[in-house]
C-alpha cells in the first residue's frame, strides 16, 4: 500500500490512463452518423458513407475536490479535426485533436493533472460484400501533466498500432473486435508496453436519407504491464484498466440526436492510502448528448454538452460545451 | 443581508429581449433568444431598437423617464445559413430594493454592454439546428458584472409550417468582483403555431418556459441564485400594412427572501407598420413586480425601425 499523498514519486508509478478525457468514442464496430465525430478502431471507418470533414471546438470548467475541500479549477479548451475519405471499398480515416488545461490552485494536494495533450490518429480500413471491415490504423498521442513538485510538466508520449474486424452477420447486426499494441515512452520512467483488446456489438436500422438508428456497446481491456527502473528513470506501470462504451444515435430527417456514456475503471497494484481510507481503483465516467444538422451533402452543424467526473481519492467534475462543423461530400 | 439582495437582484435583470425562442417576431428587429429560431426568418434584416423606461412616483418625488438601452442587430441569411449579431450599450440597470412593507426600482448608470452571436442552419424547411454566444457587462457599485452564455438549440417546422417546437440549453457563467464565477445550465422550451403569408396577412402565437436551476457560488459577493421559472405567451398579427402584437411574460424566483416568491410580470402591447421594406414599431411593456403583497409598476416604452431585404 503507498500514501500517494506527500510521497511525490509513488504518485509517477501510478501512470493512470493520461489520454482518458480522448477515450469517450464507443465507434468500434460501426461508425457514427456524426461526421464531426472520429471512429476508435479503424475498421470502423469502413462503413462511413461518403466523405467528411469535421471540426469541434469545445470549452470546459470544472474543479477538483478533496475530501470536500476545493483543491483546483479548471478551464479547459480543445480543438479536434478529422477527415474522412472514400474510394470504392477503401476508406481512410484521420483525426487529430488538441486540449489544453488551466488549472488555479485553490488549496495545493498533490496530485496528477493534465496540463496538454494532443492525439493524432490515421486509419484505413477495406470493406468487403458488405459484409466484413477490416482496418489498420496508427494513434500518437503526447500529454503533459503534473505529477509533483519535482515533476511539474513532465511529456509522456504513446504510441499505438491497431488492427480490428467487423463483421456483419446481419442487415441490421455488426460484431467485431481489435487488438492494439501501446508503447509508452517519457522522460522520467522507462519505456512500457501493453496490448488492448476490445470487443463491440451493434445495431443499425435504416438506410440514408431516411430515419435511422444507431446503437453500439463496447468493451476493452488491458492487462497490468510494468517495467523495472533503470538509472534516473523510474518504473514505468500501467494499471490493469476495462472500459465500457455505449452510444446511440437517432438521425430524423437529417436532425441527428446523438448520446454517448463510457465508463473506465483503473485496477491500481498497490492501493493508495489518503486520509485512513484506501483507495484501489480510479473511475473516469464521461457522457455528452448533442443534437446535429447532418445533410446527405453540405454543412453540417450542431453542439454537445459533455460532462465528466473523475473518482479517486480526489474527485473531478467537469461540463463542457461543444460546438461541431462539418461538410458531408456526396 | 440587504445589499447583498439588493446587489444580487440586480445582476438577474436582463436587458429586455424579445423572448422569441421558437420563432422570430413578426417585427424582425427584435432579437431571437434561441439560434434555432433564426433560421425561419424571413430575408435579412438591419435595425435599432431603442428604449425609454418610466417609472410613476409613489413619494413625492417627480416621475422620472430616462433612456435605458439601444440596440443594432443585423441578421443575414444567404440561403439556408443564418447569422444574427446583435450589440446592445445601455446605460441604466434595474435593481430592487426592499423595504419592510415596499418594494423600490432603482435604475443606476451602469455603462452595459450586451451583444450576442447567433448562427442557425435550415435544413429542408423542416428542421433547423442553432449555435449562439452571448454576453454582458455592467458596473455594480465598485464590481464589473460579466455575464456570458454558449447555447445550443434545434427547432422543428411541421405541418407545412403551421407548427413548431423548439428547444435549447444555455450554459451560463457569471462573475462578479472575483475570479469565482457562478456556472449554470438554462433549459429553454416552446411550440408556436404560424398561419398565413409572412408578406401579406400572417398570425402568429408562441408560447415558451425558460428554467434556470438554484445554484450555489464561491463567490461571496455574487451569491447563491434561485431558481428561476419564466412563462411567456405571445400572439402577433400582420395584416396588410399593419403589426398588431401582445406579449404576457411571468417570471417568478423562487425562496427568494424571506421564503417568499419576487415575481415579475411583463405586459407589452405593441404596434406596428410595415411601409415597404422598412418596419416601425412601439411597444409599451408594462412591468410589474409583486413581493408578498407588495407591488410596484413601472413601465418601458421600446421603439424599433426596422429594414428588411430579401
Amino acid at each position: 500500500m503507498k500514501t500517494c499523498f506527500g510521497k511525490c514519486l509513488s504518485c509517477l508509478a501510478i501512470l493512470i490512463a493520461i489520454f482518458a478525457p480522448a477515450f469517450l468514442q464507443a465507434q468500434v464496430v460501426t461508425a457514427p452518423f456524426d461526421p464531426t465525430s472520429s471512429v476508435d478502431k479503424p475498421a470502423a471507418a469502413g462503413w462511413r458513407e461518403g466523405k467528411s470533414i469535421g471540426l469541434v471546438y469545445n470549452e470546459a470548467s470544472g474543479n477538483r475536490t478533496v475530501d470536500s475541500d476545493e483543491a483546483y479549477k479548471f478551464e479547459t479548451s480543445g480543438t479536434s479535426v478529422n477527415g474522412h475519405l472514400k474510394f470504392s471499398n477503401i476508406s481512410f480515416d484521420a483525426a487529430w485533436k488538441r486540449s489544453k488545461t488551466d488549472a488555479k490552485v485553490e488549496r495545493f494536494y498533490e496530485s496528477r493533472v493534465n496540463l496538454d495533450y494532443d492525439i493524432s490518429s490515421a486509419n484505413i480500413a477495406l470493406t468487403g460484400n458488405d459484409f466484413v471491415a477490416v482496418g489498420l490504423g496508427i494513434k500518437i498521442g503526447n500529454s503533459t501533466d503534473y505529477f509533483d513538485a519535482t515533476h511539474d510538466s513532465e511529456t509522456t508520449t504513446q504510441t499505438s498500432v491497431a488492427g480490428s474486424i467487423s463483421v456483419k452477420p446481419m442487415d441490421i447486426f455488426f460484431i467485431g473486435g481489435g487488438f492494439e499494441r501501446v508503447k509508452e515512452e517519457s522522460s522520467y520512467t522507462v519505456d512500457n508496453v501493453w496490448n488492448v483488446t476490445t470487443l463491440g456489438l451493434a445495431l443499425m436500422l435504416g438506410e440514408p436519407g431516411g430515419t435511422r438508428f444507431r446503437t453500439e456497446y463496447a468493451y476493452s481491456s488491458s492487462p497490468h504491464e510494468s517495467s523495472s527502473g533503470q538509472g534516473d528513470l523510474h518504473e514505468a506501470v500501467h494499471n490493469e484498466t476495462t472500459t465500457s462504451m455505449f452510444a446511440a444515435e437517432l438521425m430524423m430527417s437529417g436532425l441527428l440526436f446523438s448520446a454517448k456514456t463510457s465508463e473506465k475503471r483503473i485496477r491500481l497494484e498497490e492501493s493508495v492510502s489518503f486520509n485512513g481510507k484506501n483507495h484501489e481503483e480510479m473511475i473516469f465516467n464521461e457522457g455528452e448528448a448533442g443534437v446535429l444538422w447532418v445533410p446527405q451533402d453540405g454543412v453540417a452543424l450542431g453542439f454537445y454538452f459533455a460532462s465528466s467526473q473523475t473518482t479517486f481519492f480526489y474527485k473531478d467534475d467537469n461540463t463542457a460545451f461543444k460546438i461541431n462543423i462539418g461538410y458531408v461530400f456526396q | 443581508m440587504r445589499k447583498i439582495i439588493i446587489v444580487i437582484l440586480s445582476v438577474f435583470w436582463a436587458v429586455p429581449v424579445s423572448s422569441q425562442v421558437v420563432v422570430p417576431s413578426l417585427d424582425p428587429v427584435l432579437a431571437c433568444e434561441l439560434a434555432s429560431a433564426i433560421a425561419w426568418r424571413v430575408g435579412s434584416t438591419v435595425g435599432i431598437d431603442v428604449d425609454y423606461v418610466s417609472q410613476a412616483a409613489d413619494t413625492s418625488d417627480d416621475a422620472e423617464s430616462k433612456n435605458t438601452k439601444q440596440s443594432v442587430l443585423i441578421s443575414y441569411q444567404p440561403g439556408n445559413f443564418i447569422g444574427e449579431l446583435y450589440y446592445s450599450p445601455y446605460s441604466e440597470t434595474k435593481s430592487y430594493s426592499f423595504g419592510s412593507e415596499s418594494i423600490n426600482v432603482d435604475w443606476e448608470n451602469d455603462n452595459g454592454v450586451e451583444y450576442g452571436l447567433r448562427l442557425a442552419i435550415r435544413g429542408d424547411r423542416r428542421v433547423s439546428v442553432g449555435i449562439g454566444y452571448e454576453g454582458r457587462t455592467h458596473d455594480i457599485n465598485d464590481y464589473q458584472y460579466g455575464y456570458s452564455h454558449y447555447e445550443g438549440s434545434f427547432s422543428l417546422r411541421l405541418f407545412e409550417g403551421l407548427l413548431f417546437l423548439g428547444a435549447g440549453m444555455q450554459r451560463v457563467t457569471e462573475n462578479l468582483g472575483s475570479d469565482d464565477s457562478r456556472k449554470m445550465n438554462r433549459v429553454l422550451t416552446g411550440a408556436a403555431i404560424q398561419i398565413g403569408d409572412p408578406t401579406d396577412t400572417i398570425f402568429k402565437t408562441e408560447v415558451s418556459m425558460k428554467i434556470s436551476p438554484k445554484t450555489e457560488s464561491d463567490n461571496d459577493i455574487l451569491g447563491e441564485s434561485p431558481q428561476t421559472t419564466e412563462s411567456t405567451l405571445a400572439i402577433e398579427l400582420l395584416t396588410g400594412s399593419f403589426l398588431f402584437s401582445y406579449r404576457m411574460s411571468q417570471k417568478v424566483y423562487e425562496e427568494y427572501t424571506n421564503n417568499d416568491n419576487l415575481t415579475e410580470i411583463n405586459n407589452r402591447y405593441g404596434l406596428g407598420t410595415k411601409l415597404g421594406s422598412f418596419t416601425f414599431s412601439l411597444y409599451r411593456n408594462a412591468w410589474t413586480a409583486i413581493l408578498n403583497d407588495e407591488t410596484k409598476n413601472y413601465d418601458i416604452y421600446q421603439a424599433t425601425v426596422g429594414f428588411n431585404f430579401l
